[in-house]
């Protein structure tokens, strides 16, 4: 694959696996816990799924905490201990899709319960679609963990050279607000270092 | 001659993308392509010379990501753009100045953050310099979302009188980024009144093919088709695309075989793109697309279309004879309105019928507010209902796509009020038979209005295809001929290829039994051809005789519609009725089963007062669930359902008891601070301590200090709760703290969040620090004990 090629695609939900855990974490529920109206909420949720992806893979360069990803360069101590040992790395994005904001949005003003468990879900579903993506990525690359913007010192903003990289807006219709939050919401940027 | 005469002749063409070859000539990774304008106009206007000396005929102004929230001086960025342009075709024939506005590049409001009328005035402001500059046609393009389409249209139309022309950007699944569909963008831009419509961006020419042919089917207008050279990607800084200018123009010989009027390029495409582009598809037949006469209305995802299977429009939200309702609107109640939006979305009618007519309330105010929320909650079209005609005009603008308009009449000053609003803001319009001298008896008078009434729309500009004919159901209980005369006219204005419309429910006015009266005679007017009926959904019979005809008269492929619908019939309220008769008050709260709670509440209402109701069961289960989510024997969803449900019990409650019952003293204010707009557990505790009977002020997510200040003060309330979620905000949570002590050291404030500690709210000097919502509920007890 050559650096900054784009690949993009959409990934059909029964493919992608719910991770059980996450469910279990966001809800603040044991493992395995539902009840009716939980199951009612993640069906509807669950017709407003759209999986989609974007990769590309980029060189990696670090000098004194400095990372150089090609598009960009970033201080950040945390990424360059994650990333020790690459010189290459794929960043990617995933998202669920609008559907999932504008049927949170209902939930939201229709029923506080539900759009509870809705939320839950939605990230359950972004965790899930990103463990997907990473164990594809990795039968293709021998992977280490994947970062992403917010975790230790690497800054939120940084966010925005990913999606600006990743033509995300083209490509899988990610946006940025004015506080660097995505819409679609439930959407997950990263960084993987290539071994 | 004008750049739409020229269309009319020939095949006219776009030029190609801008940044890319800007990129060519030096422009650097994140230097902004608008301010060569100024800094570079030789190079610009060189650029748009090699477009037109390649064969463009329309050259875009370097514009696209101008306006007043990007740059300070946009109009001198846009006047240099403009000029730059202007001074390119001056050695050409048949050139054009397209000024170019792309997006915002902000979601409008309620998924991004953009208020829908700050973006009409950011391209506003854009469009009045453009008009000024002397374009010859303004260019929306690369919207990704269709109401930021329809702002930047509305903007324009409002600020000059130059030709319109729109693309919009599809995605492999053939929508919008936000959902909408080709038929819902031709829909709504059509009736807009722009006058040239199309695609561009996106993924490659291959990709727009499905697309432009669809465009083609539905579309009347010249179609404008301006893809990029393929799939986009960065290197070194710069993007660069996958096809050349070889394959491009290949697939763009197959977009003009597909319908493509109007080509060009986008991100990617340079000279040599449409060059060979013209070389190519100069010589093919050039003809614009027909016109197309179907009549249709849309949301921001879908088109409705009328005349083929019987259109269903739900009209629960209509105060007339609802008391419900008349309470909700009196007393701001928007979330029982949203309710009946999406239960009646559920029982499966095509379009939603929003009449909030009271003589007590703010018709216009209200009408805005109800369209925007409605179309938060639902994505079925609206048909906006009133004839209040600033009301109309409110829910209008503010409506994303092309609305259901009830209604006009024969009356001059009626057509006179109503139909400028149609032109200028879309959409279909019903029309009721009755002018100056009242309600003709007859159907034959009835047709004249009908008929009159067209004239007269399209002497304004507005097409037959929109006007939709209520022949007017009046009470059989008053002249037995009521419904006879109605169905004759019916039956003339398919005649006369008009559509037609009822009020189903009015014919039964004043008699016993009225769902047999409606169903049959909405059957009866469905057999005569009736196309929209405005009824009850709720009403099985008025359904039954929907899918019974819809089955019969061979509407329903394999009668498909039917079966589902006969299938789903009785089983939600089997299962209901089950869990009511297992099920008291006591043990449907700890279980959080809504409906249960509300039936049981109402039982136990003809036998208990109020308050032994809430001290007898609501607040014993309620302490029930509390005690097992504090004792980690039950999850927090559970006591999320169980207090939902007891809410919904006590909201039966209220409707009894004396405002002076309630203890009203017991006030809490939430808010969840200023920077942070995560609210999710501020809400789970609003929730909860509604429950449990505390008056709870909720001042919302984002909430500057001092309105919190104010509202403890204006109410005299002691108690505070103040929610945070990140890091970076509870330094806003610390300030929120120290303004109330200084305004009031006696309030006292409760704090909570995800990255609070017992610790951290100690530091910022907050009175308590509660880890989850029960234990919140249970300091609120203590406090006002």
């Amino acid at each position: 694959m050559n650096y900054y090629d784009l690949v993009t695609n959409t990934v059909c939900t029964e493919s992608v696996d719910l991770n059980e855990i996450e469910v279990a974490r966001r809800m603040n529920t044991g493992l395995g816990y539902s009840n009716e109206t939980v199951q009612k909420v993640n069906r509807e949720l669950n017709a407003t799924v759209n999986y989609k992806y974007v990769y590309t893979l980029v060189p990696v360069e670090i000098k004194e905490n400095y990372v150089n990803l090609g598009f960009a360069s970033v201080k950040s101590e945390s990424l360059s201990r994650n990333l020790c040992g690459c010189s290459c790395a794929i960043i990617f994005a995933t998202t669920v899709g609008i559907g999932v904001d504008r049927y949170l949005n209902k939930k939201k003003l229709l029923s506080t319960s539900e759009f509870f468990f809705a939320d839950a879900l939605g990230s359950a579903y972004a965790e899930s679609l990103c463990d997907y993506v990473n164990q594809m990525l990795g039968e293709k690359f021998n992977l280490k963990p994947r970062f992403s913007p917010g975790y230790g010192d690497l800054p939120l903003e940084f966010q925005a050279s990913l999606l600006k990289t990743l033509c995300a807006d083209k490509t899988i219709g990610i946006t940025l607000d004015k506080s660097f939050y995505m819409t679609p919401a439930k959407s997950i940027t990263a960084i993987i270092g290539v071994l | 001659m004008n750049v739409l005469e020229a269309i009319r002749n020939k095949r006219i063409y776009f030029d190609g993308g801008m940044g890319t070859v800007l990129q060519q000539k030096g422009l650097k990774s994140g230097e902004k392509p608008e301010l060569w304008n100024l800094t570079h106009p030789e190079i610009i206007t060189q650029i748009h010379k090699d477009y037109l000396s390649a064969g463009a005929n329309i050259i875009t102004t370097n514009t696209f990501g101008v306006n007043k929230d990007k740059f300070q001086d946009y109009s001198e960025i846009i006047k240099a753009g403009i000029d730059c342009a202007k001074l390119a075709c001056k050695d050409f024939e048949d050139a054009f100045v397209a000024f170019d506005m792309g997006p915002t590049g902000r979601l409008l409001k309620p998924l991004g953050d953009l208020d829908f009328e700050n973006a009409v005035e950011l391209f506003a402001q854009n469009v009045r310099v453009a008009k000024e500059c002397g374009a010859d046609l303004i260019l929306i393009e690369t919207m990704n979302d269709s109401y930021e389409t329809k702002a930047a249209v509305l903007a324009a139309k409002e600020n000059c009188d130059l030709p319109i022309f729109v693309t919009n950007v599809y995605d492999e699944s053939q929508k919008l980024m936000t959902g909408a569909s080709p038929q819902a963008m031709i829909t709504m831009l059509e009736s807009l009144g722009v006058d040239a419509i199309g695609v561009n961006c996106s993924l490659g020419p291959d990709k727009m093919v499905d697309v432009v042919k669809q465009y083609n089917e539905y579309c009347s207008l010249p179609i404008i088709v301006n893809p990029n050279a393929g799939l986009p990607k960065v290197v070194d800084g710069k993007t660069v695309f996958t096809t050349d200018a070889e394959e491009f123009s290949d697939y763009m010989v197959e977009i003009a075989k597909s319908g493509g009027t109007v080509l060009g390029g986008c991100c990617g495409t340079t000279p040599e793109y449409i060059k060979r582009t013209v070389e190519k598809t100069t010589g093919l037949e050039y003809t614009l697309p027909t016109k197309k006469d179907f009549t249709a209305v849309s949301s921001y995802t879908h088109a409705v279309q009328i005349g083929k299977k019987p259109i269903l429009i739900g009209e629960r939200i209509n105060p007339t004879g609802k008391k419900r309702l008349k309470e909700a609107l009196k007393s701001d109640d928007i979330n029982y309105i949203l309710g009946e939006a999406v239960s009646q979305e559920n029982e499966g009618v095509h379009i939603l019928d929003v009449n909030v007519g009271l003589p007590e309330i703010d018709e216009p105010k209200w009408m805005q507010n109800a369209v925007y929320q409605i179309q938060a909650v639902t994505d079925l079209p609206l048909q906006i209902d009133t004839s209040d005609v600033d009301a109309l005009e409110k829910g209008l603008r503010i409506y994303n796509g092309k609305p259901l308009i009830n209604s006009v009449n024969g009356k001059r000053e009626s057509m006179d009020a109503v139909f400028p609003l149609v032109k200028k803001y879309g959409g279909t319009v019903i029309a009721l038979t009755l002018d100056e001298d009242g309600i003709p008896e007859t159907s034959q008078k009835r047709v004249e209005i009908a008929k009159r009434i067209i004239k007269t729309a399209k002497e304004y500009g507005i097409d037959k295809k929109d006007i939709i004919v209520d022949p007017l159901a009046m009470t059989i209980s008053a002249d037995t001929k009521n419904a006879v005369v109605t169905l004759e006219c019916i039956k003339e204005l398919r005649k006369l290829g008009v559509y037609t419309s009822l009020g189903v429910s009015n014919i039964s006015f004043g008699l016993p039994a009225r769902n047999v009266i409606n169903s049959v005679f909405f059957a009866t007017a469905l057999q005569s051809g009736l196309n929209l009926a405005i009824m009850n959904p709720f009403s099985k019979d008025m359904m039954n005789a929907y899918f019974g005809f819809c089955a019969i008269a061979d509407l329903d492929p394999s009668c498909k519609s039917f079966i589902e619908y006969a299938s789903i019939d009785d089983e939600p309220s089997k299962q209901t009725q089950a869990q009511t008769a297992v099920l008291d008050l006591h043990s449907a709260i700890v279980k959080g089963v809504v409906s249960t709670a509300i039936e049981k509440t109402k039982e136990l209402l003809c036998s208990k007062k109020p308050l032994e109701i809430i001290d007898g069961y609501i607040i014993p289960a309620l302490n029930e669930i509390g005690n097992d989510f504090e004792n980690k024997k039950a999850y927090l969803p559970q006591l999320l359902m169980s207090a939902e449900a007891a809410s919904k019990a006590f909201d039966e409650l209220k409707k009894k008891l004396d405002l002076a019952d309630v203890n009203t003293d017991k006030k809490v204010i939430l808010a969840t601070v200023k920077g942070d707009v995560h609210d999710i557990g501020k809400n789970i505790v609003k929730v909860l301590l509604e429950s449990y009977g505390f008056n709870v002020i909720d001042l919302g997510k984002d909430v500057e200090p001092e309105k919190i200040v104010e509202c403890a003060r204006e109410n005299n309330c002691k108690l505070v709760g103040l929610s945070a979620l990140m890091t970076t905000t509870v330094a806003s949570m610390e300030k929120t703290i120290s303004l109330l002590k200084q305004a009031d050291s006696t309030i006292t404030v409760v704090v909570g969040g995800a990255v609070l500690t017992e610790e951290y709210s100690k530091m910022i000097n907050a009175d308590m620090y509660c880890p989850d919502a029960m234990s919140t509920v249970r300091f609120a007890e203590n406090f006002y004990s």
